[in-house]
């Protein structure tokens, strides 16, 4: 079998990118650009990264963006906000000037970390979910064994491997690609696409990980929001809920980010109730004096 | 007047020696799966006289990695090689023009054939690198990753203005595939589905009782595979319903560290393909896989570690020689979802529907490609259409599919 030069190339440009990664997070928490013209240059996907993918009902063409490793969004403190980038031209070069409102469009983000650093299978899976309102939390999907998730990582890689890799970036985004929504493509994989079955995300997701869930529906994706989920395998068969991570926004103007959103910790719920409790406990001594009174 | 001799028989050597030179060079590559068809088809079409002489790899003629044929094909001298690099292989290296590794020449040829010529694909052995005219294809160019832009490269679609008269869509024949397991399986491990492969394929292995019903969780079974060059690859997995481009998981089996490409031992390890890359593309850990249907099934007919069972997918032509259907001595042919084809296979299930892993198999060419070669390229394509493809022939068919994997429909 041949190997041809751009093997080498190719392992270079991995290897930028991986160094180039750790660069920008060791500098700046995350890996925001800003959208500004730049050389196009062949996209490359590492395990652990990320995608986000953009579509709409009514385009011919979808937008996937490798937003990076997933280790940018974990062990996150409450509050954090990470800004990845602004993709509004990108956005408007797929759907046209009038992205922001159009409601046919959705959005939604998965990626799968396969290997650890010894190489072995561990499948870890991140996906999204739609908040049911702003400030709502989604419920968690489920987490399952490490079979059942290997089978939703085959899916993933082949979109990374077949409709990312190696295909030409946007002009505006270094990390971001412009594709026909057939094929191997983010909007295959996604409910009423060829590569997945029942309505599902990537075979797995019912019905999705996107926002909105269906179009045309509200009044566009900045009036949505995503929250994330680590989905780690569980082999004990009782499907417990994925860890929380943080919510993807996105505004008007096209500026995404990633916010980690104070969630009550269970001392906190025991702080509450406690509370609650004691001021129950007061009123009624209250009110008993005063009938005693 | 001596001079006037002399500048003719000057004339008449020159054109003797441009005659010789005149040789057309052929270069032909593509599906392992359908090589021992296509191979006996190429003997074929050489003119009976001055008699072809030809050298190979290996020691059997039909499944040799790589050849090379010196004679006459419709009164023209011809130089043909063939250097299998499998289906998808085959597409991305005549559409993208992009060489491949034949034999050099100058080697060893008779009018018999002479066997035993070094592999020129293996690393060290000499080589002729050479960009292909002709590729044999088990599947549609539209349904491989090598039809429009991949990585950054253009692959123009073959013979899109330039056709063979008298085929469809350049399809030849129909090219068989069977899914076999390795030794020491269960007397009650008979079959694949299309589900079952779908899960195995995704994750790599599972567990033995998916086959059996058994109770028996320890032992799993471990997929075995071709890399991405292959069309017997996209075929099962676009037939399975897992996707003809899907990144799947795949096992190594090695023997003393070594990869095990012949059968009859036993296999030490299995661990997961480990990350390469096929023609400039990247195949991540566990999506490669083997680049011949031949050391694939040769493979599988090994006994394997303890708790482990092999399942694998090939083209018949190379899956037949390691059946046995006894677990001790070789390999089991598998029923897909059901039906048993057979060895010898019987046609009727498939030119009548009831068996469905199988595929088209065409012949491809550039729209550029020189007359002479074109020409060539047709004659082989009608004798294997008409003469040479095995049962049931294209024309025999009952039933179509419109695609790779796609639902084969009856046509009265």
């Amino acid at each position: 079998m041949q190997k041809l030069q751009i093997t080498d190339s190719i392992l270079i440009q991995m290897k930028i990118k991986n160094f180039a990664l750790t660069a920008a997070l060791v500098l700046a928490g995350t890996a925001f650009f800003q959208q500004t013209a730049t050389a196009q240059t062949p996209v490359v996907y590492t395990d652990g990264d990320l995608f986000m993918g953009f579509r709409s009902s009514t385009a011919t063409n979808d937008y996937l963006w490798d937003i990076g490793q997933f280790s940018q969004f974990t062990n996150l403190a409450a509050g954090t906000h990470l800004a990845l980038g602004n993709i509004s031209a990108d956005l408007t070069t797929v759907f046209g000037v009038n992205w922001a409102s159009n409601n046919n469009i959705q959005w939604g983000s998965a990626g799968t970390h396969d290997f650890d650093s010894s190489g072995n299978q561990i499948v870890n899976l991140y996906a999204t979910k739609a908040e049911p309102t702003l400030g709502t939390l989604a419920s968690p999907w489920l987490r399952q064994s490490t079979s059942n998730q290997g089978f939703t990582s085959s899916r993933i890689e082949t979109l990374a491997f077949f409709g990312f890799f190696g295909n030409t970036s946007t002009a505006n985004n270094p990390n971001a690609i412009i594709q026909p929504t057939l094929g191997t493509s983010w909007a295959s994989f996604q409910p009423g696409g060829a590569n997945t079955t029942g309505g599902t995300s990537f075979d797995t997701w019912n019905p999705t990980v996107e926002a909105p869930g269906n179009v045309p529906f509200g009044t566009g994706i900045p009036t949505t929001r995503l929250d994330l989920f680590e989905i780690l395998p569980d082999n004990g068969g009782l499907n417990p809920p994925s860890t929380y991570l943080g919510t993807f926004s996105i505004d008007s103007l096209g500026n995404v980010s990633f916010d980690t959103l104070p969630i009550p910790e269970p001392s906190t719920y025991a702080l509450l109730i406690a509370g609650g409790l004691l001021a129950l406990f007061v009123a009624r001594r209250q009110r008993k004096s005063n009938i005693n009174a | 007047m001596k001079l006037i001799r002399t500048l003719t028989l000057g004339a008449l050597a020159l054109g003797c020696l441009s005659v010789a030179q005149a040789q057309t060079p052929i270069r032909i590559t593509g599906s392992t799966a359908f090589r021992g068809t296509a191979l006996t088809s190429i003997l074929n079409i050489f003119d009976p006289s001055p008699a072809v002489q030809y050298g190979y790899t290996g020691t059997t003629y039909t499944s040799s990695k790589a050849a090379i044929f010196l004679g006459n094909i419709g009164g023209n001298s011809v130089k043909l090689k063939t250097s299998w690099s499998g289906s998808e292989g085959g597409i991305q290296t005549v559409s993208g023009q992009i060489t491949v590794k034949f034999l050099p020449d100058g080697v060893a040829v008779s009018t018999g054939g002479t066997s035993g010529l070094p592999d020129p694909t293996v690393a060290g052995n000499a080589n002729s690198p050479e960009v292909p005219d002709i590729a044999f294809s088990d599947t549609f160019q539209s349904s491989s990753a090598f039809s429009g832009t991949f990585f950054g490269v253009n692959y123009p679609a073959l013979n899109s203005s330039v056709t063979t008269t008298g085929t469809t869509n350049q399809i030849i024949g129909i090219v068989q595939f069977k899914w076999i397991a390795g030794r020491s399986i269960p007397a009650n491990f008979t079959n694949m589905t299309s589900q079952l492969a779908r899960n195995l394929y995704s994750i790599g292995s599972a567990g033995v009782a998916l086959w059996t019903g058994s109770t028996d969780h320890a032992t799993k079974v471990f997929a075995i595979g071709r890399d991405i060059d292959s069309g017997t690859r996209l075929t099962s997995f676009a037939e399975t319903g897992l996707g003809a481009k899907a990144v799947v998981k795949q096992f190594e089996p090695k023997t003393g560290g070594v990869r095990v490409t012949t059968a009859g031992g036993t296999i030490s390890t299995l661990t997961l393909w480990p990350l390469e890359f096929v023609n400039g593309i990247v195949e991540p850990p566990g999506n490669g896989g083997y680049s011949s249907g031949g050391q694939l099934a040769a493979a599988v007919n090994n006994f394997p570690p303890a708790n482990s069972l092999l399942v694998g997918y090939s083209g018949t032509g190379d899956a037949d020689p390691q059946i046995t259907n006894n677990a001790s001595t070789g390999a089991t042919e598998l029923s897909y979802n059901g039906v048993t084809l057979g060895k010898p296979e019987n046609p009727d299930l498939i030119s009548e529907g009831a068996y469905t892993f199988w595929g088209y198999e065409h012949l491809y060419y550039r729209d550029s490609t020189p007359s002479d070669v074109a020409t060539v390229a047709d004659t082989l394509a009608l004798r294997i259409l008409n003469t040479d493809a095995p049962a049931p022939k294209f024309a025999a068919m009952q039933v179509s599919r419109n695609t790779d994997g796609a639902v084969v429909i009856q046509k009265y």
